[in-house]
């Protein structure tokens, strides 16, 4: 039998980069890269059928170095309207991306014809598009970065765009990477990074550490990108090497032992860097390649990599200096490699994840024999490999679930059809006919907390929330069972206490809310009015709104506060009823709206004889049915 | 090893060669094919073709049109497309009426046919089987051995052959160096430069041999060209990307990078079927398992340690090779659990072993091993899903099952059709029992086809089993009807749309068209239903025009043509359509009225209202 059905059976980072690298597209991207030097802020061409958009590397490197912040990171939608607010974290906090990218990102977008150009590749009206690359080495990769979440911010259906960096900074913190993964976007960024480069790690280290060598450094680089030439760099420019290196090596360290987010870390000692990987990284060494997609695991590797070697320091300041602007010649020699054949160390295990596992070690520089490293691989592995299992045994119940949801689809039939009682009345009462249906609605309410525990603890994709199966089945779910839940709170509670403030469930609140995100990313185009009532009120909370209003009139009876309360609730209701988002069984003569809407009706006109209101006349001539 | 290769025994496979390699004698010059009787019963057509360049295409490919491999299409009706130059060069060869008259008549004598040919003769030969194969019906008599062939068919063929369980009738030998038969994984332009130089070497080289065949004097050996190194990398880089593209889609079928990159990047259409006999100077290995052959034309191409004349030479030097290596044949089998350690290779038949090193796939190639693995895992997994579905199926599907069959016969009992009765406004809870029961059948299916069918978890024959394809179709004449009735009884069509084009569950569409790509009468099941399971849908649409008024001519006719399709094929059951006050029977008295005497003389729905069991309604 399987040993455990959570290890995977294979890890497949070294043949996904041996194909990305055989197929040219790297060398592809990373020409086009060099083309974008020769320009003063973007080249676009086309090649098989494909728009290649390149950023210069180190085009206005003084609008990289920014002071304002520890490590130049700021809101995403800093002085610009070109992101929405939907990049945000779990925690519905803004992303943040470092300001230097997002100014050099915002120079091309407010002063060149990039927007123009852009506009035949992501028209949503036309029925094909071209796919879109966007690349870009070092500095000009951090912009492909944010010109490729641009353009997937439009959400085209046609195509999505795809980004290559090489030797690219970190962008964005962990929120950015949240929003990313949420949106299942990671997929469309590949980092290529080679083994000693210093530029993807030096956001380790605070602005203030790195900003004086890099203003030497890069001016430097550029000279050596665009002439080609050949000339070692003088003693000045090694020095600035020498403390680049040792000023982000100082933080690789802490970051790759304890994390990012370790317990360990106390506020005001010191902050640590706010970014984080997301996409794929392509981690390249002298050897081979292999792709990383997990941002913690990425997170040690960027350390590990770099520190591999035991060489003199001095070789790993003059590479980690000369990869930055040798990928040309670093992803031939990984083809070369391919072509001839890979040595790799005696195999000494007969399982393929652990051998996979160890070729992506040597691949990368790391070496099979880093502990360290091989345990955090087979982590993401892990991790990776439960979420998909979960998923698929959900799935699996969710369709077992649907005879459940049949059952008190069933009941709320019956009690409408034969008793003439809405269902969520009928429920109120905890009559003997309806234990059927609050074990149903024990069972569903269970299978869905079990659901917000593992998505809470990380333990089901990261994309879940926006999987329209869930929302659907979340959103059909709540509608149906919410108002068994409130009959059963205002039941149990005896009229004290108020479901909306006290009594809802967070899986009520959690499924509500992964509803409301995804019809922000919805166009609103395509959503017709419509022509008969909801079968279900849309609003899972109407029943609650009810009872308080219930509550609220008699308070108002007693003089014990106003009507502005009710007031709204009428408001409410009107709108709901004129949207067709209300369920027809609201209208049944015995239910709780009906005897609210009669005690309120009656209080008013003895208050005002001849009063009328939008929800009077709707109710008089029963247009409600349409 | 007689138990390995059945049928391409190594006497059968040496006389393919020797015919193939006859066809570059001078004396044929002008012949593309020459036919020889190998023993009674036996006949041997072997091919001479040629690499003709193409540019109108990245590869060469070209989808072939109405008339040939019309049954090979994916699950979007699209054709199979195959290497143009060697589909022109089959059909000028097909087209001249002495070939196809011979090759009639030699199979219709009762004759084994077996076509043969080396290089591009082999692309020849390939497709003259899957002409014939698609032709016959009797067993296995039409077989397919090439030498050096180049890929030449895309994913839709290969899948095609698998379905139609035609692969143990190819076999493709290829020497590990034999740079040719991976020269279609490149794109033509970046070898068309060098093949002008190759291609007449290698005719040459044959051609020499042939004639020197039976004389003495051993020709000199021409030298091959020089400059030929970035050739064949450039081959080995396009084989490494094709392989390890299906290699990390196998091992993480998931990765959105590479569904990504995917349409980003154009690889070569050219997929492998059939078995393979990948041959070496000490042996050869036997590869049934297609997903291990891309791996390895890739991994044994590697050029480390080799003589780079040799990739040149190999594709003419069969003739010296094959004797040694047609003497040890083993079969590669078990791919899953392929050893990856010296103390794992230890329980390995040791002829493997020495076969396996010989190609350049022992264990100090590691990634070539993990690739073996990862193609085995896929067939192990398949088999062992097949068989939880065959032991889950009597558990799970054949209660629900039998209960809506019981649901239908007691709601003609009642005096009702069971759409009728599903459909109503008061359902009781026998209605809501039928309900569960579809709800639990649907979850099932949708199961089998999305997550299994849909993902390549199940055989590629699994849509041809007789048993799943009749499962299919007796739960969709059921059971779809209630799915119908359900769509029409909570209004969904005014949201979405009318159910045929709208609302039509994709598990119906998928069953729908393994019945239709089934050639084999199905056992006919024990009740008699519809075997139409949309006609419904047809009478709801214009139950609604009806409630409308709005009757329209079309709309009517479509229904006819449905009912008269039926009627033809005996696949009516009336008691389903008229028992009771049924919607059918409303509607088509509401038609009958709206239409002209002529109309309905000539209507298929007359059989129905005059039908012996129902009393005229009119």
């Amino acid at each position: 039998m399987e040993s455990d059905s959570s290890t995977p059976l294979f890890t497949a980072g070294q043949e996904t980069a041996t194909f990305l690298v055989s197929c040219g597209i790297l060398s592809k991207a990373w020409e086009e890269s060099c083309l974008a030097n020769y320009s003063q802020s973007y080249t676009l061409n086309e090649y098989e059928g494909v728009a290649y958009v390149a950023f210069p590397s180190f085009h206005k490197i003084e609008g990289f170095i920014v002071q304002e912040s520890k490590y130049g990171e700021g809101n995403i939608q800093a002085d610009n309207k070109f992101f929405s607010g939907l990049l945000k974290g779990n925690d519905d906090q803004p992303a943040l991306v470092h300001q230097g990218a997002l100014k050099l990102f915002l120079y091309i977008m407010e002063n060149t014809d990039f927007q123009a150009k852009m506009q035949i590749y992501t028209d949503s009206k036309q029925r094909k598009l071209k796919p879109i690359i966007f690349v870009g080495h070092s500095l000009g990769g951090a912009v492909a970065t944010l010109a490729t979440l641009w353009v997937l911010e439009k959400r085209l259906r046609q195509s999505s765009p795809f980004c290559i960096t090489f030797g690219c900074p970190f962008v964005g913190d962990v929120r950015f990477h949240e929003a990313v993964a949420c949106e299942n976007w990671a997929g469309n960024f590949c980092h290529v990074v080679s083994q000693h480069d210093v530029v993807p790690r030096m956001l380790f280290a605070p602005f203030e550490y790195i900003a004086e060598p890099l203003t030497a450094i890069l001016p430097h680089w550029q000279s050596l990108m665009v002439n080609g030439s050949k000339h070692e760099p003088d003693s000045f420019i090694q020095d600035a090497c020498r403390t680049l290196l040792h000023n982000v090596l100082q933080y690789t360290g802490t970051v790759a032992n304890y994390g990012l987010n370790s317990p360990t870390e106390s506020e005001g000692v010191i902050k640590r860097s706010p970014y984080r990987p997301f996409g794929t990284y392509i981690f390249c060494s002298g050897e081979a390649a292999a792709c990383i997609d997990n941002s913690d695991t990425v997170l040690k590797m960027l350390h590990w990599t770099l520190l591999s070697r035991e060489e003199p320091y001095d070789n790993i300041i003059q590479d980690c200096f000369l990869e930055h602007i040798a990928y040309g010649s670093i992803l031939k020699h990984i083809i070369e490699k391919s072509i001839s054949e890979r040595k790799s160390a005696k195999p000494d295990s007969e399982s393929s994840y652990k051998m996979g596992l160890s070729l992506q070690l040597e691949a990368i520089g790391v070496g099979a024999q880093n502990d360290y490293a091989q345990i955090a691989l087979q982590m993401a592995g892990y991790m990776e490999c439960k979420q998909s299992t979960n998923v698929a045994n959900l799935a699996i119940e969710l369709s077992e679930k649907q005879c459940s949801m049949a059952e008190l689809e069933w009941y709320k039939e019956r009690c409408e059809k034969q008793d003439d009682i809405t269902y969520y009345d009928s429920f109120k009462k905890h009559d003997r006919k309806d234990i059927d249906a609050n074990l149903r609605r024990e069972r569903l309410g269970r299978f869905w907390d079990d659901i917000i525990e593992m998505w809470e603890n990380h333990e089901l994709p990261s994309d879940f929330q926006s999987q329209n199966k869930w929302i659907n089945a979340g959103t059909a779910y709540r509608r149906l069972v919410e108002p068994l839940d409130i009959a059963h709170y205002y039941h149990m509670s005896m009229g004290e206490g108020n479901y909306l403030s006290d009594g809802r469930s967070i899986r009520h609140k959690v499924l509500q809310k992964w509803m409301e995100e995804k019809e922000k990313t919805r166009s609103s185009r395509g959503q017709k009015a419509r022509t008969k009532l909801a079968s279900l009120t849309q609003d899972s909370c109407f029943w609650a709104h009810v009872e308080e209003a219930l509550k609220d009139l008699e308070n108002l009876k007693q003089q014990h506060q106003c009507s502005e309360r009710l007031e709204m609730f009428e408001g409410y209701v009107t709108k709901m009823i004129n949207d067709g988002n209300i369920s027809a069984d609201v209208f049944l003569e015995t239910s709780s709206f009906m005897e609210w809407w009669n005690k309120w009706k009656e209080y008013k006109q003895n208050q005002f004889p001849d009063w009328s209101s939008p929800l009077y006349g709707i109710m008089e001539n029963e247009s409600w049915k349409r | 090893m007689g138990e390995s290769v059945s049928v391409f025994s190594p006497s059968l496979l040496s006389d393919a060669w020797e015919l193939s390699s006859s066809v570059y004698k001078s004396q044929y010059v002008n012949c593309s094919y020459v036919r020889s009787v190998i023993r009674s019963n036996l006949v041997v057509f072997a091919f001479r073709g040629s690499l003709i360049p193409n540019s109108a295409t990245k590869y060469g490919e070209y989808q072939v049109k109405d008339g040939f491999l019309d049954g090979v299409k994916d699950g979007n009706n699209q054709r199979a497309s195959v290497h143009q130059g060697a589909l022109s060069q089959f059909e000028d060869i097909w087209s001249r009426s002495d070939f196809q008259k011979q090759v009639i008549e030699d199979h219709e004598k009762g004759n084994t046919i077996v076509f043969t040919g080396h290089s591009m003769g082999g692309g020849i030969a390939a497709l003259a089987t899957l002409r014939m194969l698609e032709k016959q019906r009797q067993p296995k008599s039409v077989f397919c051995i090439t030498f050096g062939f180049p890929l030449i068919g895309d994913e839709i063929l290969a899948r095609g052959v698998r379905r139609k369980k035609w692969a143990d009738q190819f076999c493709h030998v290829v020497l590990r160096r034999d740079v040719f038969s991976r020269i279609l994984l490149a794109p033509s332009i970046s070898v068309s430069k060098p093949l002008e130089v190759l291609l007449p070497y290698w005719n040459r080289s044959m051609q020499s041999r042939a004639d020197s065949v039976g004389s003495t004097d051993i020709p000199m050996a021409e030298a091959p060209p020089g400059g030929i190194a970035e050739f064949v990398a450039t081959v080995v880089q396009h084989c490494s990307a094709v392989s390890n593209y299906t290699s990390a889609a196998k091992m993480s079928p998931n990765n959105p990078l590479i569904a990504a990159v995917k349409p980003l990047v154009k690889l070569s259409p050219y997929r492998p079927f059939g078995y393979y006999l990948f041959c070496s100077s000490s042996g050869a290995i036997l590869i049934e398992n297609h997903y291990a052959v891309l791996p390895i034309l890739y991994f044994s191409l590697q050029t480390l340690g080799a003589n780079l004349e040799d990739f040149i030479l190999q594709h003419v030097n069969y003739g010296y090779i094959l004797p040694n290596s047609l003497q040890n044949i083993v079969k590669l089998s078990e791919l899953s659990d392929l050893p990856l350690s010296d103390a794992g290779s230890v329980h390995q038949d040791s002829r493997i072993t020495t076969q396996l090193d010989a190609l350049g796939l022992g264990i100090q190639n590691c990634p070539a091993r993990l690739a073996l693995r990862a193609a085995g895992q896929v067939l192990k997994q398949q088999s062992e899903n097949l068989s939880i579905l065959e032991k889950e199926y009597p558990k799970k599907m054949e209660t629900p099952m039998d209960k809506l069959e019981e649901y239908r016969l007691q709601c003609l009992r009642n005096d009702t059709g069971y759409f009728d009765a599903f459909k109503k406004k008061q359902r009781g809870n026998v209605d809501f029992q039928a309900n569960l029961n579809r709800l639990e059948l649907a979850g099932w299916w949708d199961e089998i086809i999305q997550n299994k069918f849909d993902k390549d978890e199940l055989p590629d024959d699994f849509q041809c089993k007789k048993e799943w394809v009749t499962r299919g179709t007796h739960y969709r004449l059921l059971v779809e009807p209630l799915d119908i009735a359900n769509y029409y009884r909570l209004g969904k069509n005014e949201d979405s749309g009318p159910y045929l084009t709208h609302g039509r569950p994709r598990r119906y569409k998928t069953l729908q068209k393994w019945l239709e790509n089934y050639e084999e009468p199905l056992q006919s099941p024990s009740t008699k239903l519809i075997q139409d399971s949309c006609l419904w849908a047809d009478v709801e649409e214009l139950a609604c025009s009806m409630q409308k008024n709005e009757y329209k001519d079309e709309k009517r006719i479509d229904l006819e043509n449905r009912v008269r399709a039926l009627t033809d094929s005996h696949g009516l059951c009336v008691e389903d359509l008229m028992t009771g006050e049924s919607t059918f029977k409303t509607v088509v008295n509401w038609l009958w009225k709206q239409m002209t005497p002529v109309d309905q003389e000539a209507s298929a729905l007359r059989s129905i209202i005059y039908h012996p069991q129902q009393t005229p309604q009119i």
